[in-house]
């Protein structure tokens, strides 16, 4: 029990001055007792006449107190978070702690866990009331910033500490611990990343040196992406893995807006290195931004991508049209062979073809000697550089005699020749080139000498645009920023006519340059002063990248050749001159080995966190629990007990309805006997009435049934049967020509079966006589009729009705009626309007309504004793009105027996009229 | 509370049909003798009329004026034409509109007000049809017979109002009154008012109206009752516990107003509102046609 109150801990506990509130709510819950219902109630004298009982308390009762205070105390307590959490189990020694963390990119993929542990350590120092010193192996520049620090910078700092995305260097932090001579220190932490990289034996040993050793290490290492390469078509990359990592894993390739391009799946097998190669359309490839080790997420399994890798389409046009002939002479032969490794080239033969090419995305276009561009062209292709095509020309003899916007610098008309035989001056070599420009640093090959070229006018701007120029200083290659897009211009030819240059293996160098130049943001005028690389952004430790927070310096061109992820130059992203170049991970296998499990004498422990649980919830549902008893004590308080417990009840009994529905195939089975109740029905026509389960009313039916038989068979030639009692549910209604039904007071909805089995009858010709029994009382009085009535019927698909109509069929079938009493003068039924039998499927019923509602009480009005006496007295009463209401059954019956046989009668005036008599 | 038109009549047409299933009711005569106010009805016996009923003989102290000498001439005796006696009596009926009257427990299925006007209209609408003569208590309108003054007895009947007592107006003497209400107020103030009227010389035909749940109590737990048409409340802790005597207490009311009643020479008819309003008005039929009292002194 003790260790539980030493391992609760509060997420807030500020919350917990929420307590203090308790007793105010005890006083105000003690003298608020629960509101009584209200009733109205007319007889209230009564109720004050009444002896008087014993007083009601006015408080509340003091288990409904309690309950409601243990509520609100347990709603505060889990307001405040508690949950259970063991303090770190190891016991260390009083006194200064160097905590060292392995913070390179290897920590990055199970940063959080390790951080966690971090804070766990810290915080124990933290109770422990000792000084600290965190420490980070991930190279830092400068001695050791930060010496002994109370536990709680130290947790401060830990909590904004974040993985390097560099390698560690723990010999550097090593020998900058053994600078800071520590003097106090009591005991050494070093949470490792479990790597074996640069010497963690003797990082280990070093440490033991200055104080006890605790190793924390990873048991397994992430994986990780060696360099990259692209070979051809193919970019080659290799995939590494620790020996405990799985033996499968997925390289992806992703593009700039994060969609995945590619992904290849790698499996090592046995080997602990596997090369990857992916070959995707161009289109494609120049969208990658990075390369990446599936489900690793820290800087070393990410390769980033840059423009070295990416090609682009070039079209090549020049002005002479004979290119194939000799082949050394072709104006583009140079040109192409330079580009063609690097880029996707294409020549277009006409301009129609170029506007294509421009329309697909083209990215660089060569104008090899091609005079002035028409008007419209020129505007065309100047449209096409400002939003960041590069146009690169080059001279000729058709340039210099014409030349139009599209060119960097003005020209003057014509060339010049130099060291021809009329010429003092001898051909001029290559002066070096100038650092603003994009050849800066490519070497000077002494050999080339240009013979003939054309010049550009003087301007003031002219040395800005230059990019290269000869030892006199005339310019030899200019370009000129427009919009997003550069025109660039060789003064020379692009094959050997003017110049060996195109010979030369600087022209190559000096072509890739121009092709390898983003144009979005290359500056070419007085700006271009940003000789060196600068980062533009950096991997961060898990993988991402960032905008560089100002400790790194730019990169000169020459380093950046050589450059590897370190303190001074790490991985990232760099841009010069609108030229992008990344700086990744170089590593090999041998990089991802684990350290020993026992170093220097000491064993590794794992990162296991304490377990945490909270206990929150379960207060939350506690609170739960305890407000569900205050509404039921309030509701049985309140005296609402008895309806609640009803309505769950039939909730209750709702639920189980289903389950208690007879098994449908017994019944089938029972169906197929043809009961001897049928078989008799079938032979010899009967009146049949529905049995409502109310005896009385039952035997009233019964009474009333048999009594009209008698009288039919006296009075008509029809022979019935003795009245049958029919139960809807199991009886078959087929042989009955028409059903009585008197309405009960109450009654039940039909099931669906019974539903359909009336609804087929009515169809096929049977007809049901509703007797509602009052009269005609309950519709006017509730307005929208008999209620039971409407229950039945509910969902039963009716025609319209309307009141017998004068000459309907049913006031004449056998005696001639104008009113149709039974034991009441109530109403004449209601039948099928006359408009619905003609328009609907009720003709198929022969025209006969399939049913009437009565509500005059018809079978009191027919019931007989065994000795033909009436056995009810009719309202209000006369002999009449008894034979009326035997006349309507009479008629009724033969209404449902004939049809619409007497219908016919109607016509016969109008028939004996048309005769003539 | 003013009433529309369109209430009014649909308040008479269902207390009419209502009435529909009885014949037309023909008050009993009982004390009219002496304000015979003629009307369209023999009843079957000699006296004032139009229509004839018999010759009789001549006899002491009869009028020479009325001997019919056509008759007289056949023969050698005098004889006297006697008329069929025709007369109309009034029925006065009254409903209690008033506060306590609307009320319907989850028991019942209407308020007892509406109850008392179906009653009331529908015991005017068939004393109509018996071409009596039939008047509000309380309205200042005389006692008329025809569907108008149906319509002004309906029309007076919907009206709520805030006295729960039958009033008095000057012109109803001798004559029968259906008084329909739940009469929940104290036996002694019921005593006055109906004592009043019989001295008036009206036989009352009462009716309580009762919910069913001011028979039973049927509430359970910690309830506070409110009156309709008092301040008073009433807090019950526990009014399961109440209900045995409170069910005393209302019986014994009730018995006090049969008790009252008799003693005046009235009728009480019990209705509850759960009911079919049929259900009452059959035996209220009877008791004013007087046919409750013949069938009673046949059997016995």
């Amino acid at each position: 029990m003790n260790a539980f109150w030493n391992a609760l801990q509060f997420g807030t506990p500020l919350a917990l001055w929420g307590l203090l509130a308790l007793p105010v709510i005890w006083w105000l819950l003690r003298f608020t007792p629960p509101r009584p219902k209200q009733i109205k109630f007319p007889p209230i004298r009564i109720l004050l006449g009444l002896p008087t009982q014993e007083e009601t308390p006015d408080k509340t009762p003091w288990w409904l107190l309690l309950l409601r205070l243990g509520l609100a105390a347990v709603l505060i307590f889990a307001v405040a978070q508690p949950f259970i959490q063991p303090k770190g189990a190891a016991v260390l020694p009083q006194g200064h702690r160097l905590v060292i963390v392995d913070n390179g990119w290897a920590s990055a993929q199970t940063w959080s866990a390790k951080r966690n542990f971090l804070l766990q350590v810290l915080e124990q120092a933290r109770d422990d009331g000792v000084p600290v010193t965190l420490l980070g192996t991930a190279p830092v520049a400068g001695a050791l910033a930060n010496s002994k620090a109370t536990a709680r910078e130290a947790l401060d700092r830990a909590r904004l500490m974040k993985p390097s995305a560099l390698n560690t260097d723990r010999s550097a932090l090593l020998d900058k611990i053994k600078a800071a001579n520590f003097t106090d220190v009591a005991s050494v932490l070093w949470l490792s990343d479990g790597l074996q990289s640069n010497s963690a034996e003797d990082f280990a040993k070093g440490l033991q040196a200055i104080a006890p050793l605790q190793v924390y290490a990873e048991a397994s290492a992430p994986g990780a992406l060696g360099a990259l390469r692209v070979e051809g078509n193919d970019i080659k990359v290799t995939a590494l893995r620790n020996a405990t990592s799985p033996s499968t894993a997925s390289v992806r390739i992703i593009a700039g807006n994060g969609r995945t391009l590619a992904e290849t799946p790698v499996d090592f097998g046995a080997a602990l290195e596997k090369e990857v190669a992916v070959n995707l359309p161009n289109a494609l490839r120049n969208e990658i931004s990075a390369i990446a080790l599936e489900g690793q997420d820290h800087a070393a399994a990410r390769q980033l991508f840059d423009d070295r890798w990416r090609r682009r389409t070039i079209a090549l046009q020049s002005g002479d049209n004979n290119q194939s002939a000799q082949l050394l002479l072709a104006p583009l032969q140079y040109v192409r062979r330079g580009l063609e490794p690097y880029a996707e080239l294409s020549e277009p033969q006409s301009e129609a073809e170029r506007t294509a090419l421009i329309d697909a995305g083209l990215s660089m276009l060569v104008l090899a000697d091609i005079g002035a561009l028409g008007e419209e062209q020129a505007k065309q292709l100047n449209q096409w550089v400002e939003r960041g095509g590069i146009l690169l020309r080059f001279a000729g003899p058709r340039l210099a005699a014409a030349q139009d916007a599209l060119l960097p610098v003005t020209l003057r008309q014509g060339d010049r020749a130099l060291g021809s035989s009329l010429s003092w001056e001898t051909p001029q070599g290559l002066a070096s080139f100038p650092d603003s420009s994009p050849f800066a640093g490519l070497a000077i090959d002494p050999a080339i000498k240009v013979e003939r070229q054309v010049l550009a006018e003087p301007s003031p701007d002219l040395s800005d645009r230059t990019w290269a120029s000869l030892e006199d200083g005339t310019p030899l290659v200019t370009a000129e920023k427009r919009g997003r897009g550069l025109v660039v211009l060789f003064h020379v030819t692009a094959n050997a006519n003017w110049s060996n240059l195109p010979l030369s293996g600087l022209f190559l160098s000096m072509l890739q340059r121009v092709a390898g130049l983003d144009a979005a943001a290359t500056q070419t005028n007085a700006q271009t002063t940003e000789a060196n690389y600068v980062p533009r952004l950096l991997l961060a430790g898990d993988g991402t990248l960032a905008p560089p927070d100002g400790s790194v310096q730019p990169i000169t061109q020459a380093n950046m050749e050589t450059a590897k992820a370190s303190l001074t130059t790490p991985p990232g992203l760099y841009a010069r001159q609108g030229r992008e170049r990344a700086i990744n991970h170089a590593l090999v296998a041998t990089d991802l080995v684990s350290m020993a499990p026992v170093i220097a004498g000491v064993s590794a422990q794992g990162y296991v966190e304490a377990p945490r649980q909270d206990i929150a919830p379960l207060l939350f549902a506690a609170a739960a629990v305890m407000f569900l008893l205050d509404t039921l004590a309030t509701v049985l308080l309140g005296g609402g007990f008895r309806r609640a417990a009803t309505v769950a009840a039939s909730l209750l009994v709702l639920s189980l309805t289903p389950l208690s529905s007879p098994p449908a195939l017994a019944q089938s089975e029972a169906e197929k006997q043809i009961s001897d109740a049928d078989l008799k029905a079938a032979l010899q026509t009967h009146l049949a009435y529905v049995k409502t389960g109310d005896s009385e009313l039952d035997d009233t039916s019964e009474a009333g049934l048999r009594g009209l038989t008698l009288l039919m068979t006296d009075r008509t030639s029809a022979s019935l049967g003795e009245p049958i009692a029919l139960d809807l549910a199991q009886d078959d209604l087929t042989f009955y020509p028409i059903i009585y039904w008197p309405v009960p007071d109450t009654v039940e909805p039909l099931p669906d079966a019974v539903r359909s089995k009336l609804a087929a009858y009515m169809k096929n010709g049977g007809m049901l006589f509703f007797d509602t029994r009052d009269g005609g009382l309950d519709a006017s009085l509730n307005g929208g009729g008999n209620a039971s009535l409407q229950t039945l019927l509910a969902k039963l698909d009716l025609p319209p009705l309307e009141p017998v109509p004068e000459k309907h069929v049913l006031t004449r079938s056998f005696y001639l009626l104008d009113r149709f009493p039974g034991r009441y003068e109530g109403p004449a039924p209601w039948v099928e309007a006359q408009g619905a039998i003609e328009n609907t499927a009720a003709t198929a019923a022969d025209g006969v309504s399939s049913i009437i509602i009565g509500a005059n009480d018809y079978a009191a009005a027919w019931a007989l004793n065994e000795n033909g006496e009436a056995l009810n007295a009719v309202v209000p009463g006369s002999d009449r009105q008894r034979e009326f209401a035997i006349r309507t059954g009479i008629n009724v019956v033969m209404y449902a027996l004939t049809g619409n046989y007497k219908a016919d009668q109607v016509h016969v005036p109008a028939l004996l009229e048309r005769l003539g008599q | 509370m003013p009433v529309s038109q369109a209430q009014v009549y649909a308040l008479s047409q269902r207390g009419e049909a209502l009435s529909q299933a009885l014949p037309p009711l023909l008050v009993r005569a009982e004390k009219v003798a002496a304000s015979v106010i003629l009307g369209v009805h023999g009843r079957k016996t000699a006296g004032p009329g139009e229509s004839f009923w018999q010759y009789r003989a001549y006899g002491f102290g009869d009028s020479t004026q009325r001997v019919d000498w056509h008759r007289s001439a056949r023969s050698d005796k005098v004889y006297i034409r006697e008329n069929e006696w025709e007369s109309a009596n009034t029925l006065w009926v009254w409903a209690n509109t008033g506060p306590r009257m609307d009320y319907k427990s989850h028991l019942a299925d209407t308020t007892k007000m509406d109850r008392a006007q179906i009653l009331a209209i529908a015991m005017a609408s068939l004393a109509m049809r018996g071409h009596e003569r039939i008047g509000a208590l309380g309205s200042p309108r005389a006692a008329a017979n025809g569907r108008m003054a149906l319509n002004r007895v309906a029309e007076w009947v919907s009206q709520k109002r805030a006295t729960q007592m039958p009033g008095m107006s000057a012109r109803q003497k001798r004559a029968a009154a259906v008084l329909v209400s739940d009469f929940l107020e104290p036996v002694e103030d019921i005593k006055r008012s109906w004592s009043m009227l019989a001295e008036a010389g009206l036989k009352g035909h009462t009716v309580q109206i009762a919910d069913p749940a001011e028979e039973s109590l049927p509430f359970d737990g910690r309830n506070e009752f409110l009156g309709f048409d008092t301040a008073s409340t009433y807090l019950a802790r526990k009014t399961e516990n109440l209900r045995a005597d409170y069910q005393k207490a209302y019986g014994a009311h009730r018995q006090s107003l049969r008790d009252l009643a008799r003693s005046l020479g009235w009728t009480f008819t019990v209705h509850r509102t759960d009911e079919a309003p049929t259900r009452c008005l059959l035996p209220l039929y009877t008791h004013v046609t007087g046919q409750a009292r013949l069938t009673a002194a046949n059997s016995a």
